[in-house]
């Protein structure tokens, strides 16, 4: 029986880069801003961390009326990416036959945040009991994007904390797969929260400058906000409705550690599992891949286990390897949604983004120079890993191959 | 793994096992004994404001639940339940499922960190307070290592996860998949929704002769699971038939065994279902008033359906006669698109 592909038929994205894949690719092109002190949440640490956050004025041409309040940010940041994505085409799709799945780890947290601040302190001023338990749970945004966009199959989150972007594309490509949906508005969310901004800093991950992703002095991430969406769409749907591919979701796989809490299997097994389970549903070789965009998120124990998966399905220092979240930050539910737009990206434009600089590094992997270089890129793999033992690698192919 | 050759083939999916925590403890068996016990049967434990299930983390097995909180660990305690002595395969998936998660972890910790400063926030409420803290723990005890999942869906979590489930089993990607959801109580969101008029007060009933409540639904906690696998279709045993979110809805074709509206017992839930079920079903069955579990059961917090589905499960699978058809499990929440779950099969004899 005939596999049907998977096309990348749209992507939409908004970080702290703004809003659309120009400012995205420029931002990648010219390394991106450094992060700031938070704005947008309260901190009482004494040297808050800087972050990614992103400009009001990323929203401020919105496609549709925006639900304003920063408990509904998330909501936000997820329909100017999802409309940015599948706005045009969605004429030309069944709306019973369209899915939303939204990865997110935090969803409209911060409302709640400041209910429990309320309860527990007073003094903040009425806060409303209705958004704070309306708006905590993280399907609130699936369904609102749902109904925004009319789509009327399945609508849900995905919460595998830092897989979860990368995990709902998996989901969607399933659904599609087996005739679940014709097409899926699929990707991740997530909005800077005092849970994840002060839950990072009590387990010392967060770093007081820069990210320096696979850099031996590395010491940390930066948070940083965003949302990225990708339409995925059966080959025949996306012919017969008469929508052209920008690129292929050829692979997809996710495996889980069942090792620790929050620290990843230490040899990486993991990890090479789900990138060589993403291949082998390609039908494709190591040899094949242009570029690893890495998840690469600055931590210790992060970047040194991926190094080694890639290594040992790649061969060491074989292929380019990159993080971006130095450009981006660590937007947590969203950055496998966002790793695989820019993968789209770097396919569509033969541009492989950099590294950032590095003093020393492992040699298990060739990293990109900061600035990136140009090339063809034909496939990309996109790997996530994230607290719970979770790892997900997608392999992404340009629309040419 | 190889590129699925099966992945748009419709293969039965069997239920392998099922497993129940809720107000009568960690064992299917004995909900279901509660659920036929003659209407008006005191629940068996009613411990605190919500019905909480007479259970702690750390009566699991092995010390397990130690540092587990207790969404997660009522999770496990039903995955357990649902396996019984089998042990899983290595590469067998899970797929979770809870409307709001680790919710007394992520309030205590914003609680802590409100009271005492985030200098002194807790790194391990941290951890814990993510969704995915239940894949992580049920995995590692399980010693699993198959794609895992994490659904959020409101009332209708188990039901996305059902979905999920049978189109990761459909696809190739997994030969077996444990599904389950759970959810847990907590004292301030209990407060919240009682404040906002959707959480019944601790000492409402339900009508004895309507199973309807008038001042908002009754509070539970608990979860459900099913260890499922893909089959060729016509095999003897329980099959999950259909599990569909949204325009989806379909009622399967014949007769049917018996439907279930999972509605709170709050009666403008019980009239949305009513009005739902007309409309897939009008004509064909007797609707009643009574939502189909008793009160004591109901899962405010988001959980009903994983062991609403997992009762139906267990007690076909502990029965060698044919049912006269299969089951309609039904759900129209206030926030998100209706659900419906169709079991089928009886357990071999």
């Amino acid at each position: 029986m005939a596999v049907e592909r998977i096309a990348v038929a749209g992507v939409g994205v908004v970080t702290c880069a703004g809003r659309g894949t120009d400012r995205t690719l420029g931002a990648l092109r010219n390394g991106g801003a450094h992060p700031l002190p938070p704005v947008g949440i309260r901190s009482d640490l004494p040297s808050p961390p800087p972050v990614f956050e992103v400009p009001e004025e990323a929203l401020a041409e919105p496609p549709v009326r925006l639900p304003g309040g920063r408990g509904r940010r998330a909501e936000r940041l997820a329909l100017v990416a999802a409309l940015d994505c599948a706005g045009a085409s969605l004429q030309r799709l069944d709306p019973e036959r369209l899915g939303v799945i939204v990865g997110a780890t935090v969803g409209g947290m911060n409302h709640t945040e400041d209910w429990v601040e309320h309860e527990t302190r007073g003094g903040l001023g009425h806060v409303a009991v209705r958004p704070a338990i309306r708006h905590l749970p993280l399907w609130d945004v699936p369904n609102a994007l749902a109904s925004r966009i009319g789509a009327r199959g399945p609508a849900f989150a995905v919460a595998t904390a830092c897989t979860s972007g990368s995990q709902a594309l998996t989901v969607a490509a399933d659904l599609i797969g087996t005739g679940v949906c014709d097409a899926v508005v699929a990707g991740g969310v997530d909005v800077l929260a005092r849970l994840t901004y002060h839950g990072f800093a009590s387990l010392g991950l967060l770093d007081a400058a820069r990210c320096r992703p696979f850099d031996s002095a590395r010491a940390g991430l930066n948070l940083g906000e965003g949302a990225a969406f990708l339409l995925l769409v059966g080959q025949g749907v996306a012919r017969r409705a008469g929508l052209v591919p920008i690129a292929w979701l050829e692979g997809w796989a996710a495996t889980a550690d069942a090792h620790h809490a929050t620290a990843p299997r230490p040899d990486g097994s993991g990890l090479a599992s789900a990138m060589r389970n993403a291949l082998d549903i390609a039908g494709a070789g190591a040899g094949s891949i242009d570029w690893v965009h890495a998840h690469g998120t600055g931590t210790r124990n992060n970047d040194d286990v991926e190094a080694e998966a890639i290594a040992s399905v790649c061969g060491r220092g074989a292929v380019p390897v990159s993080s971006t979240k130095h450009v981006f930050g660590h937007t947590l539910g969203a950055a496998g949604a966002v790793s695989a737009v820019v993968a789209v990206l770097a396919a569509k434009h033969g541009f492989v983004p950099g590294n950032s600089p590095v003093s020393s590094a492992s040699d298990a992997v060739a990293l990109v120079p900061p600035g990136g270089f140009r090339r063809p890129v034909r496939r990309v793999l996109v790997n996530a890993m994230g607290f719970g033992g979770t790892n997900c690698a997608l392999l992404l192919a340009g629309a040419v191959a | 793994m190889s590129r699925p050759a099966s992945l748009v083939a419709r293969r039965a999916v069997y239920v392998r096992g099922a497993g129940v925590v809720s107000v009568t403890g960690a064992c299917a068996a004995r909900a279901i004994d509660f659920i036929d016990a003659p209407a008006g049967t005191p629940a068996p434990s009613r411990s605190g404001p919500a019905r909480h299930a007479p259970f702690q983390p750390a009566d699991l097995p092995g010390g397990v639940g130690r540092r587990l909180g207790r969404q997660p660990a009522l999770a496990l305690a039903a995955v357990l339940d649902a396996l019984g002595a089998r042990r899983p395969d290595g590469d067998t998936a899970l797929v979770l499922s809870t409307a709001h998660g680790a919710m007394s972890e992520s309030i205590d910790f914003l609680r802590g960190a409100a009271a005492h400063g985030a200098v002194a926030a807790s790194p391990l409420l941290f951890s814990n307070s993510l969704h995915n803290a239940m894949a992580g723990a049920v995995g590692r005890t399980l010693n699993v290592r198959g794609p895992a999942l994490v659904i959020s869906n409101g009332p209708v979590s188990f039901e996305s996860a059902l979905v999920s489930t049978v189109a990761l089993l459909r696809s190739g990607r997994a030969r077996s998949v444990i599904v389950g959801g759970s959810d847990a109580s907590h004292p301030l969101v209990e407060r919240g929704l009682r404040a906002v008029g959707l959480l019944a007060g601790p000492d409402a009933s339900a009508d004895p002769a309507t199973g309807l409540t008038d001042g908002g639904y009754p509070a539970a906690e608990g979860g459900g699971a099913l260890v499922l696998e893909c089959g060729e279709p016509g095999m003897p045993g329980v099959r999950i038939d259909d599990a569909a979110l949204g325009a989806s809805c379909r009622l399967p074709e014949g007769a049917l065994g018996s439907v279930q509206w999972l509605a709170t017992g709050a009666r403008r839930s019980v009239e949305r279902h009513r009005a739902a079920w007309q409309f897939l079903g009008v004509g064909r069955v007797d609707v009643g008033p009574r939502p189909s579990l008793p009160a004591a059961l109901h899962g405010v917090f988001g959980s009903l359906s994983a062991v609403a589905v997992a009762v139906e499960c267990a007690r076909r699978l502990s029965t060698a006669v044919p049912p006269t058809g299969p089951s309609v499990l039904l759900q129209v929440p206030d926030h998100t698109p209706p659900a419906c779950v169709v079991v089928a099969g009886h357990g071999v004899a």
